[in-house]
């Protein structure tokens, strides 16, 4: 029952290989190996280091709306 | 910002062993009370949203728990194409992980390329099954594409052999014994050969031996009754079964086959029946996924246990995902979700006292670093997508 967080990408590395994401006031480095078309200001399910999948802004929301609901915050 | 939680895991040195295992979890297992209230279209909607990482089998066992709970006994062609869907996510897991995981271990460089075309392989199976229309909803339609569901094995058949085998799927998996896999591992040179023949050659194949001790098929009437009880909460988080403290992996889906039970002879089950066991899990889902497109084309399918009633607006349904069997129980009220848990494989096999810990106790206490790789290999082994923080003290 593996989790994966929305977060948003804010730049991507010049071989297209990994992103920086922001997810509430922290930055992560994650893989965009299991990805296809990612820019800067997508939104991407992230899990162990990798993004998994795009999903819009109001996807994202509404996941981080659940996860607060159940008292998970980043 | 570890929202997902993740697995701790201690190891402890003494006297030239591992004489402690401690395994502790903080992954938010409470996130299913946040579907209580809602309505069960709701609730279909948002659980691949928030368990994406098998999205696939986590909406097909939403959908068919809340079908059976809501009594909607529609077309039991869907629910075998669903299962067919979850087949294709295990094969792509496997593929990437094997790609990714396994060419790293064996340090091979990754096929990009392969990894990302990998990514359209579900939406493809899933297209060929249902057409664009609705997917793991109450009442979905079968609009089946067999073409283009061929189209689909064909493609995972190709990346497994090109990337692992090194010949058809179905041929390897006819290999049975432990000479003829010796001579695989000899004459192949994919990434995992390599690092199944680092293993052999290296002696370490017998590491981290945590036996097998499969979790059975479990009447549901039995097993509701279990997640209705009082102390369900700790039942989900570190379920055993009678006591048992019980397997669900790769290794136990495909443990009848031969040549897993002849490397057991040589390799007990440890890391090399272990890693074995996946890829003979890969090279059986492209043959078993058309004789299920044959059998679905000529409306001649096998269901399988699936039919088991469970109480009056109760359904639980049990779905084996990439990483082991996947259960979900609903209880529906008037359409809304009264009670809704999900019992996942990670569960049993990182219980403190189950398969993950015994295997980690039965490693050698060498140097950390070493002691380090041989636990993050067995751990990738058993579930390759957990998150987990390995300490040795």
């Amino acid at each position: 029952m593996c989790l994966a967080i929305p977060a948003k990408v804010v730049a991507i590395d010049e071989q297209g290989e990994n992103a920086t994401v922001v997810l509430g006031e922290v930055k992560k480095e994650v893989s965009l190996a299991l990805v296809e078309d990612v820019s800067v200001d997508d939104f991407v399910l992230i899990h162990v280091g990798y993004a998994l999948n795009k999903v819009s802004e109001e996807e994202a929301e509404k996941t981080l709306q659940l996860f607060a609901q159940a008292g998970i915050t980043p | 910002m570890n929202v997902e939680g993740e697995i701790l895991i201690e190891l402890y040195r003494s006297q030239g062993r591992v004489e402690k295992v401690a395994i502790r979890s903080s992954r938010p297992l409470q996130l299913t009370a946040v579907f209580e209230g809602k309505s069960v279209n709701e609730l279909l909607r948002v659980v691949p949203m928030l368990y994406s990482v098998c999205a696939t089998a986590q909406a097909c066992a939403a959908a068919q728990a809340c079908r059976q709970a809501m009594a909607l006994n529609g077309d039991i062609r869907v629910e075998f194409a669903e299962k067919m869907l979850v087949d294709v996510e295990t094969a792509r897991e496997h593929l990437w992980r094997l790609l990714i995981d396994w060419s790293n271990y064996a340090e091979e460089p990754v096929d990009r390329p392969l990894v990302s075309s990998l990514s359209t392989l579900l939406p493809a199976a899933k297209s060929a099954c249902f057409g664009e229309g609705g997917l793991f909803t109450l009442e979905p339609a079968l609009s089946l594409d067999g073409e283009r569901f061929e189209s689909v094995i064909e493609r995972l058949s190709k990346a497994a052999a090109e990337a692992v085998f090194s010949m058809p799927p179905a041929e390897w998996y006819a290999i049975d014994t432990a000479e003829m896999f010796d001579r695989w591992l000899d004459q192949t040179s994919t990434a995992p050969a390599k690092l199944l023949r680092r293993i052999r050659d290296r002696q370490t194949g017998r590491l981290a031996d945590a036996g097998a001790n499969p979790l059975p098929s479990i009447d549901p009437l039995a097993l509701c009754r279990r997640l209705g009880d009082e102390d369900a909460e700790q039942f989900v988080a570190t379920p055993d079964w009678m006591g048992a403290r019980l397997e669900t992996t790769s290794l136990t889906r495909m443990v009848s086959h031969p040549l897993l039970q002849n490397l057991s002879e040589h390799y007990g089950f440890g890391l090399m029946t272990r890693l074995t066991a996946r890829l003979l899990e890969l090279a059986a889902i492209p043959g078993r996924l058309s004789d299920q497109l044959e059998g679905l084309r000529g409306d001649r399918i096998d269901t399988g246990s699936s039919g088991s009633k469970t109480g009056v607006g109760e359904g639980l349904s049990e779905v084996e995902a990439a990483r082991g069997r996947l259960i979900h129980r609903a209880v529906v009220e008037q359409g809304k979700i009264a009670k809704y848990q999900i019992l996942a494989p990670t569960e049993w096999n990182f219980h403190p006292r189950g398969m993950v810990a015994k295997g980690l106790l039965s490693l050698p206490a060498v140097e950390t670093s070493q002691l380090k790789a041989y636990a993050d290999l067995f751990i990738n082994t058993v579930d390759p997508c957990v998150g987990y923080r390995l300490e040795v003290v």
